[in-house]
């Protein structure tokens, strides 16, 4: 281990120092401006990326700064590559999110400072969740993270719905940290310290059955904050109520502090482990990212679209680690350090376009007012930067080449492919098959989806006047959001230096390296099983697009086209003439009917109560509640009824309590003489 | 020394004997006002048990001691209480569950239970008596006896602060003289626990316009 002496141990803490110096700022000064404790975000979030880059190409592991409070509960920090890795994506969302809040806050209701106040907070305890090395620093970062995010949920705690989407995140994000506590006390037992580095050196000791245990729970943990199906009630809830600079972080950001305590957990400390894990969370990836699009498809609000996204992203992040697990257990090294990349390359990804999207949707928020798609139209024309890059992230959440989805979907299929062709049963050949159909199936669903989200917020006529006189935003907002947009570019093209950052982190975790060849930068898998070439893609996709012109000019020359409106029968053209977004996702609905349970409730007015002369026709789509109805209200139904036998213990009365302990007190030392 | 330890013990058997005869006798008054003075007067035989101890040790912090006791068990503590009693009530009168004549025959009980426990315990060395365990004991018993038989939450108080005195003569005896700063936690404690308790009351009267503690049922959701 290289642990470097002096003043630089305490460097890497920086950004959480001035983090907290941002929130001390909101906090003191509350008529201040909200410009000024985001700008020092800002210094924080770049500071914490340039250490991030560095330690990534270093390689090296940074032995922080420790201090122990009781011999018990020592708070240590260490910033290894996977750290690292992970503040780099933090860091990155966090200052574009901070340049948009710039521009953005002036328009939210309620207390900015409090707002700002936590915004800085939320950035630190993730800053701390990644640099945590003892179980007690873990937990504290953990529950900091999960509290201030849900002070920022019920920021405009007046708005319907959102104390309650605040109340549903509470109770999970608790359950959820009660199984990690069950985890790390189980890891506990065993090592008998709470030191990270102490087990990760116990654990190889540890009985498969506890291990096992150590894994589910630290699944069940981590599932939850991620959003896994059928875990992720609350996220759809949650995500759209925050303001939208915070549901970029939340979105983009804090889901993956969950993929990081998956691999910190089941992988570093407690060791890969046995081929069902990697199995299991193959699975659930699976299954998330197929019913995540589905449900997103279903949706018309723009933010809780984008948000049940992100259950189907982090399903496909999933798969990659799976996949990683399974190969790893194979002693496959090389493949698992493939998966390993295609998962974190998601991680990465998924947190650019998705923090794009969300910023892109709380913009269209900002000008319109409104979130739902009915209501919104013809943006591009009003917007016309907003829709340029909301263009980029949707094309880029579809996977589109050259943009930076493809490249890591590609990943995932290729370590897919190579768990098809290394496994030792045929059973998990055919499964890997199984779920590489699985993740084509969601790349085409969330093409779909996005030509809803975009062409019914953009593109058309608008469907209401307040987007009729919508305004393009502010600048700092176009540049936050500029910033994210030229990512899925950079990201996309240039893969090998992504490759070249997680060489490190893959190297400590399985052992092996994804060697970028250089050349028209193809990446190539292990075995030479496929290639890719971004900038050969994007090369050809020019010439292509440019022979296209050319054979359409040469052709028809510019001469044959007309500019005319639409014949719709003589009629004037209206609004309510272009397809809803309930009615473009019509197909689906009826073709994944048996999965996703949609229901509707038509209701017909009639014209002086004729039932031949329909006057007006309310249409309510919906997906049925299935994981609530099924799993959550039997559980809390189960726990009312328990809670209601224990009550019949409780009489209320005083001297009945008083009895009990006398009466306990008289046999016990009528006992003990 | 000023007395040596043979004659300290004769004294505190003696004190002890006292001090287990106010723990029925707690039982058959009938004035929220005289179990407060009955309160004071364990006081002042605590603090005449201390004094003893003090005495025969001729230790310092075993004079503080005295003074303590003096300071918060016969003064303090009695004063908050009866303090309280003015604000709170207009009937004077202790409610029971149980008739006088069964909680007099209760705490006989609970005095032989004492002697049968507290009794081979003691060492018979130092100042323990036969007599001065199975007292505190007694006083223990009588008090929570007090607490749960009675409805008034200001007998409630006085039943713990009772069951403290019981405590007290355990620690006296037992220990020689406690160590001073635990001597004075445990005071604090007992006057900042009785200026809480007292304060509820008061804010139980206010609000329900009464303290009998059977409307406390209603909270029980």
């Amino acid at each position: 281990m290289n642990v470097e002496p002096n003043v630089e141990p305490y460097v890497p803490l920086a950004p959480v120092a001035l983090y907290a110096l941002g929130a001390l700022m909101a906090l003191v000064e509350r008529r201040a401006p909200a410009r000024m404790p985001h700008l020092t975000a800002l210094v924080a979030s770049v500071i914490g990326l340039t250490i991030a880059i560095r330690a990534l190409l270093a390689g090296t592991i940074y032995q922080l700064a420790a201090f122990s409070v009781t011999p018990f509960a020592s708070i240590s920090f260490r910033l290894d590559p996977l750290s690292a890795f992970f503040l780099l994506v933090i860091s990155l969302i966090a200052v574009a999110a901070s340049l948009y809040a710039i521009g953005y806050l002036g328009s939210e209701p309620g207390s900015i400072a409090g707002l700002a106040a936590a915004y800085n907070g939320f950035l630190a305890a993730m800053v701390l969740v990644v640099l945590a090395d003892s179980v007690f620093a873990f937990l504290f970062a953990w529950e900091a993270m999960s509290l201030v995010s849900f002070f920022l949920v019920i920021h405009k705690n007046g708005e319907s719905g959102v104390r309650r989407a605040g109340y549903v995140y509470l109770v999970m994000t608790h359950a959820s940290s009660a199984f990690l506590l069950a985890g790390f006390l189980l890891l506990f037992a065993e090592a008998g310290s709470l030191d990270f580095a102490a087990i990760r050196t116990h654990a190889a000791n540890l009985a498969p059955l506890s291990r096992d245990l150590v894994f589910l729970a630290a699944l069940v943990a981590f599932g939850t904050k991620a959003g896994v199906i059928p875990l992720h009630v609350w996220l759809p809830r949650a995500h759209p109520a925050a303001p939208s600079h915070v549901s970029a972080l939340m979105s983009g950001v804090m889901i993956k502090t969950a993929i990081y305590g998956l691999l910190r957990i089941g992988w570093d400390l407690a060791g890969p482990g046995p081929g069902w894990w990697g199995g299991l969370i193959l699975a659930l990836g699976a299954i998330s990212a197929v019913l995540g699009v589905l449900y997103a498809l279903m949706e018309h609000d723009l933010k809780r679209l984008l948000a049940f996204h992100s259950v189907e992203n982090i399903g496909i992040i999933l798969m990659g680690l799976g996949t990683a697990f399974l190969l790893a257990s194979f002693g496959q090294p090389a493949h698992a350090a493939l998966a390993l990349v295609a998962s974190l390359y998601h991680v990465l990804n998924h947190a650019v376009f998705k923090a794009l999207l969300f910023l892109g949707a709380g913009a269209v928020q900002h000008a319109t007012h409104t979130r739902d798609l009915e209501s919104l139209g013809g943006l591009a024309r009003r917007m016309p930067w907003t829709s340029a890059m909301f263009l980029i992230g949707a094309a880029a959440i579809s996977a589109l080449p050259p943009l930076n989805g493809f490249v890591s979907e590609w990943l995932t299929f290729q370590s897919l492919l190579a768990l098809g062709s290394t496994a030792p049963t045929p059973f998990l050949s055919i499964g890997s098959a199984v779920a590489a159909g699985m993740l084509a199936l969601t790349g085409g669903l969330a093409a779909f989806c996005f030509v809803k989200a975009f062409g019914i917020t953009f593109l058309g006529m608008p469907r209401s006047t307040a987007a009729g006189e919508a305004h393009e935003v502010g600048w700092p907002m176009l540049v936050g959001m500029g910033l994210l947009a030229l990512l899925c570019f950079g990201l996309g093209l240039l893969p090998t230096v992504v490759l070249r950052l997680l060489a490190s982190v893959t190297n400590s975790l399985a052992g092996a390296i994804t060697q970028p060849s250089l050349g028209l930068m193809p990446l190539t898998a292990p075995d030479r099983a496929g290639s890719l070439a971004p900038l050969t893609i994007i090369v050809l996709l020019a010439a292509l697009g440019c022979l296209a012109l050319l054979i359409g000019r040469s052709i028809g020359g510019s001469a044959c086209s007309r500019v005319a409106a639409p014949w719709v029968c003589g009629n004037e053209i209206e609004p309510a003439m272009q397809y809803s977004a309930t009615a473009l996702a019509k197909p689906v609905r009826i073709i994944f009917g048996g999965l996703i349970r949609p229901y509707r409730e038509i209701e017909r007015k009639h014209k002086s109560g004729i039932a031949y002369f329909v006057s007006e026709v309310h249409y309510e789509p919906g997906v049925h509640p299935v994981y609530e109805h099924y799993l959550y209200n039997p559980a809390v139904r189960a726990l009312l009824k328990l809670a209601g036998r224990i009550r019949s213990l409780q009489t209320g009365s005083l001297r009945t309590y008083l009895s009990y302990m006398f009466v306990t007190l008289v046999v016990v030392l009528l006992l003990t003489r | 020394m000023i007395i040596d330890v043979e004659s300290a013990r004769g004294l505190l058997n003696v004190v002890s004997l006292l001090l287990l005869l106010t723990a029925p006798a707690s039982v058959l008054l009938r004035r929220l006002g005289d179990s407060i003075v009955l309160l004071a007067g364990q006081g002042a035989l605590l603090a005449a048990a201390a004094a003893v101890v003090a005495l025969a040790t001729g230790t310092s912090h075993a004079y503080v001691a005295v003074a303590i006791t003096v300071a918060i068990k016969v003064l303090a503590v009695p004063g908050i209480l009866l303090l309280v009693l003015r604000e709170v009530t207009i009937k004077k009168e202790v409610e029971a569950v149980i008739s006088q004549r069964l909680a007099l025959l209760l705490a006989i009980g609970l005095v032989l239970v004492a002697y049968y426990i507290a009794g081979p315990l003691a060492p018979q060395e130092g100042f323990v008596t036969g007599n001065s365990l199975p007292a505190a004991v007694s006083m223990l018993l009588i008090g929570l006896l007090n607490m749960l038989t009675r409805k008034k939450a200001i007998s409630q108080v006085i039943g713990i602060v009772a069951m403290e005195n019981g405590l007290y003569l355990m620690a006296v005896t037992a220990t020689q003289g406690l160590p001073l700063a635990v001597e004075l936690g445990v005071g604090i404690d007992l006057v900042v626990g009785v200026m809480v308790m007292g304060f509820v009351t008061r804010e139980i009267h206010r609000t329900f316009n009464t303290i009998n503690t059977d409307r406390l049922q209603t909270l029980r959701g």
